[in-house]
């Protein structure tokens, strides 16, 4: 067992202020604070070589507990392993195996070339000369980055930032990789090289990694165990499958008509999902249905395009939310 | 052993990143030489003084001018940039990033103070030497022995003033303010340790002050040894002063830094 | 709607903004103001030394010398509000496009690249340095008359508009050829040195600060109208050279503006 989490907490103060004139300059001499439980009795293991996806909504307690686990917050009460440490005590032998990356953070220095930070890494980890060759070697590879790393960090896109960004974070070889939103803000293409890279990698090391993502699609790409977490609870641990099939039981068919359609001649095929904007409508099918009703869609209906799509993240989650 | 092993391979990287750090922002490397024509436009006004009045307390021409070019240069070996660095990192929140590494962001930090310092040394000492040998006002006039006892107290005078910072920079685990007050505190210091005047011609009680206090070893001791005007004694309680305050800002840092770090995770990164 | 009236609603909607924006944080607001003040002190103390082995320094008595770093004050408290946000920007604005957008706005450009930020902290300093400026008259027993203050305040206007030429300047350069960042720092050395009267100064240095660099206008001359002192010649040149160096700059302004549509059509 790598990751153990028993009953973890987390509670922050926060000043509370109203707006005003008057109200500021009471808050210069008394303050009221509020209590903000980001964190409640979360639990949970997690093994040695295992991807899992941490999904909620914003502030539903992804970051914190994932700062937890790396050690840059006190849990209030509760505990946590990382490799037998309490990571709150930061010792060098936890640090030297774990990392942890940001999207849309930059801890690289940001006016040198990407080598730069990669040499100030290979010293602060002491890794030897020929593995750190052999390691860049590997990522630049599987990241592209031949092109990149001569480049001041300030002029890469965000995507290849992003990219640089990731091999400093791995260099040291870490056993266990904590990503926060990897993907936020990337393009498509940016999006699909990340995650592509991060399964490559945990597959080749057999890393742990723990993942937060907004995108569906990271986390189904990597993640065959979700934890799903809302204001501070966790949900849901379990399969991915499982939880999409259990608290989405239908998909969505996207119909694009090239001719307009009675609705009559759409409802039997599956609830509306919204509205029919123009020729485009979109139909919640069970699950279990979805290769029949498109069979038959195409066979009736003048079809210009059709598409099987997840319900959005978004929806299974707040399903999730609803039956919790 | 094994821990001052790490510590050396993280200090080589941390340099030579630091030094090339402090050559790629070569335009800010030209403004913060500038700040050096602060003590020039002091000196040009003591000058005025001592051309009308005569020397003042003891002091002539060429000791204002020997004084004020070493303080011009010596200013840029003993202060770096660390209060802002750890300003900026706290709001950033890169402080995040940096307490992830295996080594302590006070290393990190150190480093690059180092870098910074190294290189402007680089640029300014050989000017110094060559202006030394050539310029007839500026005077010197001591032996090997005591120019090996600055070059000790000028590192020291860096230690001091990194100690300082370093102290006021854990401010900012509680404070937003904390750049502020060191701004305030190195800006009283700023009299007491000889930066708008070599601490001799200030007003009695300033005198005292600054014999006791941490500034003095910053700049105004090293000066002073550089200038001969020091006995064996004064010596020995300059470097004793610096020393003492040395320590002790180290152990008040210290303290701070693990109440800091509890707070800090206690609140968030 | 006048033009005139258009602009100062403009300014009043860019400020108010900043103002709203400050005061939220109050404990920075405070912090702050008594920074200034201390730096006030600081720098009244700090020539003060000098005074303690004589009378007067190539003619200017301490009370004298504390009008001079009184006017720096408020020139460099200017300088901080005004000239210091926007100056630094125009490379941002450059690069992120904002220029593009502030071309198509109607309204003269130069006025919003000029004064749409502004750092209300920084306007404090004029207050204290007037305070620093009244202090020293009052102690150097100058009654302050009516010419005086006319004069004095008429040189006052010259330096500022001087010192807006200066800055115009650095952003019109800004625009095409070089980075803003570190402009900023440019003219904090040429304010820096208007702290003392440039008779301290000697030699080629005194030329170079009245000649080439027009640090004389930007304190001393304001000072010695306020003293009553007799301004002498350069009375005459300060509004001279405040006239053609806006002139300059403007044209300079329009000349960079010309090259960047030009470069980027």
């Amino acid at each position: 067992m790598i990751i153990e989490v028993a009953s973890l907490e987390k509670i922050f103060r926060v000043h509370r202020r109203q707006p005003g004139v008057r109200a500021s300059l009471r808050g210069l001499a008394r303050r009221d604070y509020d209590t903000v439980r980001a964190v409640e009795d979360v639990s949970f293991t997690i093994e040695a070589g295992e991807v899992v996806g941490f999904l909620g909504p914003n502030g539903a307690g992804k970051t914190t507990t994932l700062k937890c686990l790396a050690g840059l917050l006190h849990p209030t009460s509760g505990s946590v392993r990382v490799f037998g440490h309490d990571p709150a005590r930061r010792e060098r032998a936890f640090l030297e195996r774990i990392t942890l990356v940001m999207g849309q953070r930059n801890q690289m220095f940001w006016d040198l070339p990407a080598m730069e930070t990669f040499l100030v890494n290979q010293a602060i980890y002491r890794i030897p000369e020929d593995e750190f060759r052999r390691t860049l070697e590997d990522l630049v590879d599987l990241l592209a980055l031949t092109d990149l790393l001569t480049k001041q960090v300030r002029t890469l896109s965000l995507g290849e930032r992003m990219r640089c960004e990731l091999a400093a974070a791995l260099l040291h070889r870490p056993a266990v990789l904590f990503l926060d939103e990897p993907t936020l803000g990337l393009d498509v293409n940016g999006q699909v090289a990340v995650r592509s890279f991060i399964g490559d990698y945990s597959r080749r090391t057999g890393a742990t990694v723990l993942l937060t993502s907004h995108y569906m699609a990271d986390v189904t790409a990597l993640a065959h165990r979700v934890l799903v977490i809302d204001r501070g609870r966790l949900r849901h641990d379990g399969e991915l499958q499982a939880l999409v099939e259990a608290t989405a039981p239908y998909r969505l068919l996207r119909l694009t008509l090239s001719e307009d359609v009675p609705l009559s001649a759409l409802s039997h095929l599956g609830d509306l999902d919204c509205p029919v904007d123009g020729q485009s409508v979109v139909l919640r099918v069970p699950r279990a249905d979805v290769t029949r009703v498109a069979a038959e869609a195409l066979a009736t209906l003048p079809v210009a395009d059709l598409a099987i799509e997840e319900a959005p993240i978004e929806d299974i989650i707040s399903a999730v939310f609803a039956g919790g | 052993m094994g821990e001052v092993a790490a510590l050396t391979s993280a200090y080589r990287g941390l340099l030579r990143v630091a030094v090339v750090q402090a050559l790629t922002y070569r335009a800010q490397l030209v403004i913060w030489l500038l700040s050096s024509l602060f003590p020039l436009i002091m000196m040009t006004v003591w000058l005025s003084v001592v051309d009308q009045s005569g020397p003042a307390a003891g002091w002539d021409r060429s000791d204002f001018i020997s004084y004020y070019v070493a303080a011009a240069v010596l200013f840029h070996l003993t202060t770096g940039d660390l209060a802002w660095n750890w300003d900026r990192d706290m709001r950033s929140g890169d402080l995040s990033f940096r307490l992830l590494k295996p080594v302590s962001p006070v290393h990190h930090h150190l480093a690059m103070d180092i870098g910074l310092v190294s290189v402007t040394a680089a640029l300014l000492v050989p000017v110094a030497l060559v202006a030394t040998v050539v310029l007839d006002s500026l005077r010197y006039p001591i032996g090997p022995g005591t120019f090996v006892l600055f070059l000790v107290a000028v590192v020291l005078g860096f230690a001091v003033s990194f100690a300082m910072a370093l102290t006021f920079a854990m401010g900012t685990f509680w404070s937003t303010q904390t750049a502020n007050l060191y701004y305030l505190w190195w800006g009283a210091g700023a009299f007491l340790s000889g930066w708008v005047a070599p601490v001799s011609v200030l007003p009695e009680p300033l005198q005292r002050a600054a014999h006791v206090l941490p500034f003095r070893s910053v700049l105004g001791f090293p000066l002073e040894l550089l200038l001969g005007r020091l006995d064996a004694g004064q010596i020995a309680t300059g470097f004793a002063v610096g020393l003492a305050w040395l320590v002790g800002l180290i152990v008040v840092q210290q303290a701070l830094w693990h109440r800091g770090i509890v707070r800090y995770q206690a609140v968030g990164g | 709607m006048s033009g005139l009236g258009r602009y100062l609603r403009l300014l009043r909607i860019f400020w108010a903004n900043a103002v709203a924006t400050e005061l939220e944080y109050r404990v920075n607001f405070w912090s702050n103001a008594f920074l200034s003040l201390f730096w006030l002190v600081w720098a009244a103390a700090g020539i003060g030394v000098y005074f303690r082995f004589t009378h007067a320094v190539r003619g200017w008595t301490y009370p004298e010398m504390l009008v001079v770093v009184g006017l720096f004050f408020a020139i460099n408290g200017l300088r901080q509000a005004v000239i210091t946000p926007n100056l630094a920007r125009i490379s941002e604005y450059v690069r992120l496009g904002t220029l593009d957008f502030l071309l198509t706005k109607p309204v003269d450009a130069q006025f919003m690249v000029s004064f749409r930020n502004v750092r209300i902290y920084s306007l404090l300093d004029p207050v204290l340095g007037l305070g620093l400026v009244a202090a020293g008259m009052t102690s150097a027993h100058r009654r302050l008359t009516v010419g005086g203050a006319a004069t004095g305040l008429f040189f006052l206007a010259c330096s500022i508009a001087i010192l807006y030429a200066v800055s115009l300047a650095l952003m019109s350069a800004g625009i095409g050829w070089v980075s803003s960042e570190g402009m900023d720092d440019l003219v904090q050395g040429l304010v820096e040195t208007s702290r003392l009267p440039v008779a301290l100064y000697r030699g080629v240095v005194q030329t170079a600060l009245t000649v080439v660099l027009p640090v004389a206008f930007l304190t001393t001359v304001p000072a010695e109208a306020l003293l009553g002192r007799g301004v002498g010649k350069a009375g005459l040149l300060a509004p001279v050279v405040a006239v053609i160096s806006v002139a300059l700059a403007s044209a300079w302004w329009r000349r960079a503006l010309r090259s960047y549509t030009g470069a980027s059509a």
